[in-house]
């Protein structure tokens, strides 16, 4: 029997065929170390796993990119998930990815939970712990990479609010195996050098670069601190143990520069309001104390024997008028009633009645003689008439019946 | 010699302590039945407050400084 002649391509696809129906190489989930890894300019992905012995070529195509949720570095510990294929023109069998996760990533979040409820459970989260951050600094402490965005914003927003403000930083380690020690260390040092607040973080980076801050020695470093503690690790969404324990927790670098440095001119501000306000308050007292003067000075001029000689001489004044016045009026009253009699007893006169043609006689004595026996005769009489007086001698007085 | 002692207590005090005796100093000058005399007594204490709060923020701009492993400090 003939043995049996293959050509390359019979052969690569034979054994394609077989790794193509194994139901293991179709679905398997691969752990190792990532190594040579290139983000290719078509979006795939072509990296090698590898552990202590052994190495795996591996490729995400572009499609199945959404099945990875963070960046591939070298070194990282991945499980890769997906099928073992033959790339038949090179005869090399590669892991076709379809989700990448980390190694390890579960497991720190099972230490963070178990730490922050052990922490918890130990008080060293409760509020009575808790010191007030001051309003008003001098020194602030700053616990972070001498280098990156850290310490650049931090100093950036504190020369913009405060340029008085003295900061002195500690330049920590803020990742890998050491990192823990460090901060420590610098919280430690800031401590001793008496700073008014300290701001311990960094920037932000993948939950194993701020693990530090997720440390127990490191919790126990902030918790132990003399000097109130701002955390300040990453961005809004990190949150660490470092957080819970710091006496405030602020949600960036940035923020934690802001909470704990004031605003210069704002102060300077209110300076100015609080002296222009008790100025004013003054001001306003003097005035009080005048405009009661003036009237107390009122009050006492009433009371003055100037004042009452003055009233005193104004109603006899008033008086004096009212009494000339209503003489007057009296005057002017009686001599209309005269005007009146004056009439009333023209239209009685006698003499009127001589313009008519009639005569009035009187005797010697300025009697009216009206009687035939009162008067004898050789007695004198005068006649008044119209134009004048006759003066006659009596001759004979008889009566007349009538 | 009172005087002194309590200016050097101010001294010790902070700025927040100071700005709140401020505004106990404003409180009282605005109280309707402060006598004048008080009244400039207060001001007097409001203003020198102020001076010493603006004599604490000493207005010098720092540099940042770097602590060193020995402990000791280096200009950033």
């Amino acid at each position: 029997m003939m043995e049996r002649i293959y050509s390359v391509t019979q052969i690569n696809t034979y054994v394609k065929n077989m790794f193509t129906y194994d139901p293991v190489l179709q679905a398997v989930s691969v752990k190792g170390e990532v190594s040579n890894c290139t983000y290719h300019r078509s979006n795939h992905i072509y990296f090698t796993l590898k552990d202590g012995k052994s190495t795996i070529s591996c490729v995400m195509f572009a499609g199945n990119r959404r099945g990875l949720n963070f960046e591939m570095k070298e070194g990282m510990q991945v499980v890769v998930k997906g099928n073992i294929d033959v790339f038949e023109r090179d005869g090399k069998y590669q892991l076709y990815a379809r989700t990448i996760t980390r190694e390890g990533i579960g497991e720190l979040y099972e230490q963070f939970e178990a730490l922050k409820k052990d922490l918890e459970e130990r008080g060293m989260f409760d509020p009575c712990y808790k010191q007030p951050i001051p309003k008003y600094i001098k020194t602030l402490g700053v616990v972070t990479a001498p280098t990156g965005a850290a310490i650049r914003d931090i100093i950036n927003i504190t020369t913009r609010r405060n340029p008085y403000v003295q900061i002195i930083l500690y330049p920590a380690l803020v990742q890998g195996e050491n990192a823990s020690k460090s901060i420590v260390k610098g919280i430690r040092e800031l401590e001793k050098l008496h700073v008014d607040v300290m701001i311990v973080g960094r920037g932000g980076g993948s939950l194993e670069d701020l693990w530090a801050f997720n440390e127990e020695i490191v919790a126990q470093a902030i918790f132990d601190c003399s000097v109130p503690i701002i955390s300040a690790v990453g961005h809004e969404t990190d949150t660490t143990i470092a957080d819970y324990v710091a006496d405030l927790r602020a949600p960036t670098p940035s923020a934690g520069a802001e909470l704990a440095v004031y605003e210069v001119d704002r102060l300077y501000d209110q300076l100015s309001d609080y002296e222009k306000k008790m100025q004013m308050l003054c001001l306003r007292k003097c005035n009080e104390v005048k405009m009661r003067a003036e009237h107390l000075q009122k009050r006492v001029g009433y009371l003055s024997p100037m004042h009452q000689l003055r009233t005193k001489r104004n109603t006899v004044a008033q008086l004096e008028e009212k009494l000339i016045g209503s003489m007057q009026r009296n005057l002017m009253e009686k001599r209309h009633l005269l005007q009146v009699q004056i009439e009333r007893l023209k239209g009685l006169s006698p003499l009127d009645k001589l313009n008519q043609g009639f005569s009035f006689t009187e005797n010697e004595q300025g009697k009216p003689v009206v009687d035939v026996h009162r008067v004898q005769v050789g007695q004198r009489m005068k006649t008044y008439v119209k134009n004048g007086v006759i003066t006659s001698v009596i001759e004979k007085a008889e009566e007349v019946g009538r | 010699m009172s005087q002194e002692l309590a200016q050097n207590k101010t001294e010790d005090c902070s700025i927040e302590d100071i700005l709140s005796q401020v505004e106990d100093t404003i409180a009282n000058l605005e109280a309707e039945d402060i006598s004048l005399e008080d009244s400039f007594v207060q001001y007097k204490k409001g203003m020198e407050l102020l001076k010493v709060c603006n004599e604490k923020i000493d207005a010098i701009e720092k540099k940042v400084l770097i602590l060193n492993g020995e402990g000791e400090t280096d200009e950033f």
